[in-house]
C-alpha cells in the first residue's frame, strides 16, 4: 500500500515536468518532426533527472516512467486531436493520437486506449497496471513480473485477458461514439 | 452494445473465469462449452464471445510498446542529391541523426568531397541560438586535431543551417560492435586513439557529451576520427530556454550518458570518459553493459548497476597467455572509466592514456605487472625456487638409480640416458623459472611476453622430468632393488605432477590474474 502512495506522490512530481514537455513539443513541431523515442527517452531522462534519487529500485523507477509516458502520450493526443477539432480540418483521423506497430492491425488510438484502461483499471487495478508496464514501459513479461512482485505465469494471463478486454472495448467505444 | 463488459466485479470475474476455461477448451468446441457453461446469462455469453474473438483475432494488439514505434510523420528533407548548397553539389545521405541529416556533396573548385550536415531548423531558428551554436562549432572547428575532422566552414541555404566538413572514410566502430567481440589488443589500441583525441578537447575545455560508436570512425589507414564534437554542447542552451528544445535535449538513445549527465546535467571531460568506458566495454564483449529493453530500466542501469566484468576472452581469439594479462588490465581499466562519481574515475583522459599504454605493455594500472597483491606474488616466488631446489635434490637419486636401472644387468646405459634426459629436462626447467622470476622482478614490460614464450618450453621439460623419475622408480622396482629411492623418485614425479597441475596455474593466477 505504502508503494502505491508512494507512486502516486512520485507521478505528482514528474507530472507537471512530462506536461511542460508535452506543451514544448506541441508548440514546435510545426517546426521539426521529432521522433517518438526521442520523445520517451525525454520523458525518462527528464524523470530521472528529477526524483531519481528517491526510487526504491530499478522496479519502482520503470513502474513509473510507464505511467508518465502514458499521461505524456495521452496528453499529446488530446491535444493534437483538440487542435484539429477547433482548426478547418474536421477529418478525425487522429494522426498523432495514433501510433504504428508492426503492422495495421497495430494501430491504437491512444485516446481510448486511456479511457478503456481507466475502465479496466475500476475492474482489476492488478491487469491495468501489467499493460501500462508492458506497453507504455516497453517491459517484458518477466521485467512485468519483477516489477509487480507477480509469477510470470499470472503476469501472462492477465496480460493475454487485458488485451482482449481492451480491444473490445476499444470497438464498442468506436460503436458507440458512431 | 451488448459486447462491452459492463462495470460490476462479479461479471467481470465470471468473464475472466469463463475465458480461460474456454480457452482450455480445442477451438471448435469452445462455443458449445460457452453456451453450456453460460446457462441462460446471454449477457455473460456474448461478453466471453467476444473476448475469446478478440484474442483470436488480433495477436499484435499492444505487442509493440510505445518506445519502438514511429509515429505517422517524416522527417525533414533539407537537400536532395544533386542539389546545389553554396558550391558544393549534393551527392547522397551519409546518415541521419537527432540533430540534423549528413550528406555528401562534391567541392568542384578544389576537387573533393565533403560532408554537409544539414542542422535541424531546432537548433538555428533562433539567431541568439544559432549564433551560439556557431560560435560552438567554430571553437571545436579550431581544434585542428587529426582526430577530428576539419570543419571548412558554415552555409545558409534556403533558410536552412549547414555545417561543411571533412570527409572521413571509413566506417564508424557499430559495424565492428555488431560483428562480435573485438581482440583486446585492439580495443586498447581503439582506446588510445579516442582518449588522445579527448586529451586534446579537454585540454580546450570542450567536451565532447556524445561519445557513442557511431561518432567514432575508423579509417582506412587506422585512424580514429571523432565526429560531432562540442556539437552536443547545444543540449546545454536548452536549460535557458526550455520552452522551446526540450525534445531536442535528447537525442537517440541516453544509453552512452554518464549518470551526473543523467542527473543533474552538470559534467566535465569525465563523462565523456564514462561514454568511453561503455564503448569500450561494448567492444571488448559486442554487448552493451547497461542496455536494457526499455530507455527507463537503461537509465536505471546506468544509475545503479555495475557493468559485468569483460570475462574470459571467447573462443576464436585467444591470443595467448599474454592476452589474459592485458584483458585483466583493461578490465580493470574500463571499470574505473564506469565508475559512477566522477571523481572515482581518470581525472583526466591523459590519465587514462598513460594506463592504456601500460595494459598495451602488459602491465598494469598501477605500473608494476598485472595487478596481483603482494601476497601471491611472493607465494608465486617461492614456488618456483621450492620447484628449482627441489629438481636440484632429486637429480642424487636420480644418480644413484642409474646404475640399477637396467634390469637385465647387461650394463648401465639405459640408466644413463635416462639420468641424463631427466637432468637435461631439469635444468631446462630450472632455467626458465629462473627466467620468468628475474622478468618479473627487473623487466616488468617484457614479462607477458616472455611468460608467453616461455610456458610451452616449460611445460615440455616439466612433463620430461617427470617422466624421468617415474620410469627410474618402476624400473627400481621392477628391478627388487634400492626400494627406498624408488619410492622416493615416485612420490617426487607424482608430486611435481600434481604441482603442476593444481599449485601451479592457480599461484600464477593469483600473482598475475592469469591463466597458468
Amino acid at each position: 500500500m505504502s508503494e502505491l502512495d508512494d507512486v502516486g506522490a512520485m507521478i505528482e512530481v514528474t507530472y507537471a515536468e512530462l506536461h511542460r514537455i508535452a506543451d514544448g513539443y506541441l508548440r514546435r513541431e510545426q517546426h521539426r518532426s521529432v521522433q517518438a523515442t526521442e520523445l520517451i527517452n525525454e520523458a525518462y531522462l527528464r524523470m530521472a533527472k528529477g526524483p531519481a534519487q528517491h526510487f526504491q529500485n530499478r522496479a519502482h523507477f520503470v513502474a513509473i516512467a510507464a505511467i508518465a509516458m502514458r499521461r505524456l502520450l495521452v496528453e499529446r493526443a488530446r491535444a493534437r486531436h483538440a487542435a484539429k477539432r477547433g482548426g478547418i480540418q474536421v477529418q478525425v483521423t487522429l494522426n498523432d493520437a495514433i501510433l504504428r506497430g508492426g503492422g495495421e492491425s497495430a494501430v491504437v488510438d491512444l485516446i481510448a486506449l486511456d479511457r478503456a484502461l481507466d475502465d479496466l483499471a475500476r475492474q482489476d487495478a492488478e491487469q491495468a497496471r501489467i499493460v501500462e508496464l508492458r506497453y507504455f514501459g516497453g517491459l517484458s513479461v518477466e521485467e512485468t513480473a519483477e516489477a509487480m512482485n507477480l509469477s510470470p505465469a499470472t503476469v501472462k494471463r492477465h496480460w493475454t485477458f487485458a488485451k482482449a478486454w481492451l480491444l473490445v472495448a476499444l470497438e464498442g467505444q468506436k460503436h458507440a461514439g458512431g | 452494445m451488448t459486447v462491452a463488459v459492463n462495470p460490476g466485479s462479479e461479471e467481470f470475474r465470471r468473464a475472466t473465469d469463463l475465458f480461460f476455461r474456454a480457452l482450455d477448451v480445442a477451438p471448435e468446441q469452445r462455443d458449445a462449452f460457452l453456451v453450456g457453461a453460460c446457462g441462460s446469462d446471454t449477457a455473460l455469453l456474448a461478453q466471453v464471445r467476444a473476448l475469446l474473438d478478440a484474442h483470436v483475432r488480433n495477436d499484435k494488439f499492444l505487442e509493440t510498446p510505445t518506445h519502438m514505434m514511429n509515429p505517422l510523420a517524416a522527417r525533414k528533407s533539407y537537400a536532395t542529391p544533386g542539389d546545389l548548397i553554396g558550391k558544393y553539389k549534393i551527392e547522397r545521405i551519409l546518415g541521419e541523426g537527432g540533430m540534423g541529416v549528413v550528406y555528401l556533396a562534391w567541392d568542384d573548385g578544389l576537387g573533393r568531397h565533403v560532408a554537409i550536415k544539414a542542422l535541424s531548423p531546432a537548433y538555428t531558428q533562433d539567431p541568439n541560438r544559432r549564433e551560439r551554436f556557431q560560435r560552438e562549432a567554430r571553437a571545436a572547428a579550431a581544434l585542428s586535431h587529426p582526430g577530428i575532422p576539419r570543419v571548412h566552414h558554415f552555409e545558409e541555404y534556403a533558410g536552412d543551417f549547414f555545417i561543411v566538413a571533412e570527409f572521413i572514410e571509413g566506417e564508424t566502430l557499430r559495424p565492428g560492435i555488431t560483428r562480435g567481440a573485438a581482440s583486446v589488443a585492439s580495443v586498447i589500441e581503439t582506446a588510445s586513439g579516442i582518449a588522445s583525441v579527448l586529451a586534446a578537447a579537454h585540454d580546450r575545455g570542450i567536451v565532447h557529451r556524445d561519445l557513442k560508436p557511431e561518432n567514432v570512425m575508423r579509417t582506412p589507414q587506422g585512424q580514429i576520427k571523432i565526429l560531432d564534437f562540442g556539437l552536443a554542447r547545444l543540449r546545454d542552451f536548452n536549460s535557458t530556454d526550455d520552452s522551446l528544445t526540450a525534445p531536442g535535449s535528447v537525442l537517440g538513445t541516453p544509453a552512452y550518458m554518464a549518470p551526473e549527465q543523467i542527473r543533474h546535467g552538470s559534467i566535465d571531460g569525465r563523462a565523456d570518459l564514462f561514454a568511453l568506458g561503455i564503448l569500450l566495454h561494448e567492444m571488448a564483449t559486442g554487448i552493451h553493459p547497461f542496455l536494457a529493453r526499455n530507455p527507463a530500466s537503461t537509465i536505471a542501469r546506468i544509475l545503479e548497476t555495475e557493468a559485468p566484468p569483460l570475462g574470459a576472452s571467447s573462443a576464436g581469439q585467444s591470443d595467448g597467455a599474454g592476452s589474459a594479462i592485458m584483458r585483466a588490465a583493461l578490465d580493470a581499466i574500463i571499470r574505473k572509466c564506469l565508475r559512477k562519481a566522477p571523481e572515482d574515475r581518470y581525472s583526466s583522459a591523459h590519465e587514462l592514456l598513460a594506463a592504456l599504454d601500460r595494459a598495451r605493455d602488459g602491465r598494469g594500472p598501477s605500473g608494476a605487472i598485472p595487478t596481483g597483491s603482494p601476497g601471491p606474488r611472493q607465494w608465486w616466488r617461492v614456488h618456483h625456487l621450492v620447484t628449482c631446489v627441489a629438481y636440484g635434490g632429486l637429480m642424487v637419486p636420480m644418480w644413484m638409480a642409474r646404475q640399477s636401472i637396467d634390469p637385465s644387468g647387461s650394463g648401465s646405459r639405459l640408466g644413463m640416458v635416462l639420468f641424463l634426459a631427466t637432468l637435461g629436462a631439469a635444468v631446462a626447467s630450472m632455467v626458465l623459472r629462473l627466467h620468468l622470476l628475474f622478468t618479473a622482478s627487473s623487466i616488468p614490460g617484457q614479462w607477458v611476453r616472455q611468460y608467453r614464450h616461455a610456458t610451452p618450453w616449460l611445460r615440455l621439460s616439466d612433463s620430461i622430468a617427470v617422466l624421468g623419475f617415474l620410469v627410474a622408480g618402476a624400473a627400481l622396482i621392477v628391478g627388487n632393488t634400492h626400494e627406498g629411492l624408488a619410492a622416493v623418485l615416485i612420490c617426487a614425479g607424482v608430486i611435481t605432477r600434481l604441482s603442476f597441475a593444481v599449485i601451479e596455474p592457480a599461484t600464477t593466477r593469483a600473482a598475475f590474474d592469469q591463466d597458468g
